[in-house]
């Protein structure tokens, strides 16, 4: 089934890529396409939430659930297509039956809790204002950490809760999932934490991680107009790890 | 845990970029010649070839890791033995080893056999209280810094003055670990 919905896709959505066009034919298109194909037979509405650079697609009614899987599926290539074909339109959010947010994000912090980088692909939501966000990750994390290296039942000694522990000491956690996102997390002994937020139905993300921490390597700290703890700046860190996200995701 | 680390420092160092030997232990030499020339007094060059290597390990650290994919070491005993066995094997393609442990495990001596960076060179005269491979001593202190824990390093014998092998001493003064920096009631 996959492969038949994204061959129609496909074929509907090669559009130009002008300068000037204006989101609603798309977004007429998008729901005539969902409304029509058999196994996803969906009443889908839009909202033209900013007219020149956005639209909601809501799948209000749809008769066959489909499973959650193929909804994400078809969001995510929902999402590739239209980035892709137009420049001007990007989609901002899908809410639907089953988990089909996408929502992709990335942070790295550094041991003094100050944020380093903080990317975002596909976010629809906007909650607290972003200082706030990541002391709040920061605190989630470090706290996290600690409680699951006091509870490991396999460590031979344990400290009290709230002694601060080496990074990289101890059992380390590394994802949590909740009903609508996984968050996977990964902490170098040098103190670097990067974290990815995405559909929770993702696997491990682990190799990930390493890898942009190899990216990190590679164009951070080998650059030598950056300061080991300051944020982040280098436009070729920013690029590579955009391309590799999108490949990924 | 032991058995491991040998290995793994040769592959690193097999699928590294390598650079011109020669080029690298002439590069230092001109660094060491110039610094000489701007400081004239030998302990000034001493203290800001370890600055330099300071610099240089605080960056190193991370490269280290995410090539070896080493995780924690348990304790300060572990530490010295990948330092030695696949730090140095890594990036200066030597294999150092680790000997006169203390009693309590906190002081070390790492000892290296040949040490590309001095190859060629010839203290003169007037240069005899410097410590031309101070650069390692400050990577060193930068790198472990990073991984949180104090140290001094400090150079016990030195092949340019005439010992046989090259001998750092790496004293652990003390782990520091992370801190909540955010106050509480903010």
């Amino acid at each position: 089934m996959p492969s038949s919905l994204s061959s129609i896709l496909l074929h509907s959505f090669i559009l130009p890529s002008s300068t000037s066009f204006p989101s609603s034919p798309v977004a007429t298109a998008t729901a005539a396409l969902l409304s029509s194909s058999p196994s996803f037979a969906a009443v889908v509405e839009i909202e033209l939430v900013l007219p020149d650079l956005a639209f909601l697609l809501h799948v209000v009614d749809s008769c066959s659930s489909p499973p959650p899987s193929l909804t994400g599926l078809v969001v995510l290539v929902l999402a590739n297509l239209l980035h892709h074909s137009c420049n001007r339109i990007r989609l901002l959010a899908i809410q639907g039956f089953g988990s089909t947010s996408l929502l992709i994000k990335n942070a790295i912090f550094r041991g003094n809790g100050v944020c380093l980088l903080y990317r975002e692909w596909n976010r629809p939501l906007r909650t607290l204002n972003a200082q706030q966000d990541h002391k709040l990750m920061f605190g989630l994390l470090f706290s996290l950490k600690s409680l699951t290296a006091k509870m490991d039942p396999t460590s031979a000694e344990k400290g009290n809760l709230g002694v601060p522990q080496l990074p990289g000491q101890g059992c380390s956690f590394h994802s949590f999932r909740t009903n609508t996102y996984k968050l996977s997390f990964m902490e170098s002994p040098s103190g670097i934490k990067i974290i990815l937020v995405t559909h929770p139905r993702t696997g491990d993300l682990r190799d990930s991680l390493k890898y942009i921490y190899n990216l990190y390597v590679e164009y951070v700290v080998k650059n030598p107009l950056y300061t080991p703890g300051a944020p982040i700046r280098c436009q070729l860190f920013n690029t590579t790890l955009d391309q590799y996200m999108r490949g990924i995701a | 845990m032991a058995p491991v680390v040998p290995r793994s420092g040769d592959s690193i160092f097999a699928n590294l970029e390598h650079v011109n030997a020669e080029l690298f232990t002439l590069t230092y030499g001109a660094i060491v010649r110039q610094l000489i020339t701007d400081l004239e007094e030998v302990d000034e060059v001493n203290k800001q070839l370890d600055q330099m290597g300071y610099n240089i390990g605080v960056r190193l650290i991370d490269e280290f890791l995410a090539k070896s994919n080493i995780s924690r070491c348990v304790d300060f005993k572990e530490t010295a033995e990948v330092i030695a066995k696949v730090g140095f094997k890594m990036f200066l393609g030597v294999t150092a080893s680790v000997i006169n442990w203390d009693a309590d495990g906190t002081s070390c001596s790492i000892v290296l056999e040949d040490n590309p960076l001095v190859d060629f060179v010839e203290l003169p005269d007037n240069c005899q209280g410097l410590h031309y491979c101070n650069i390692l001593s400050g990577v060193l202190r930068g790198a472990l810094e990073m991984v949180s824990m104090k140290t001094e390093v400090t150079w016990v014998r030195d092949m340019l003055r005439g010992d046989d092998v090259y001998e750092l001493n790496v004293k652990l003064l003390k782990q520091v670990p992370e801190e909540y920096p955010y106050k509480d009631d903010e």
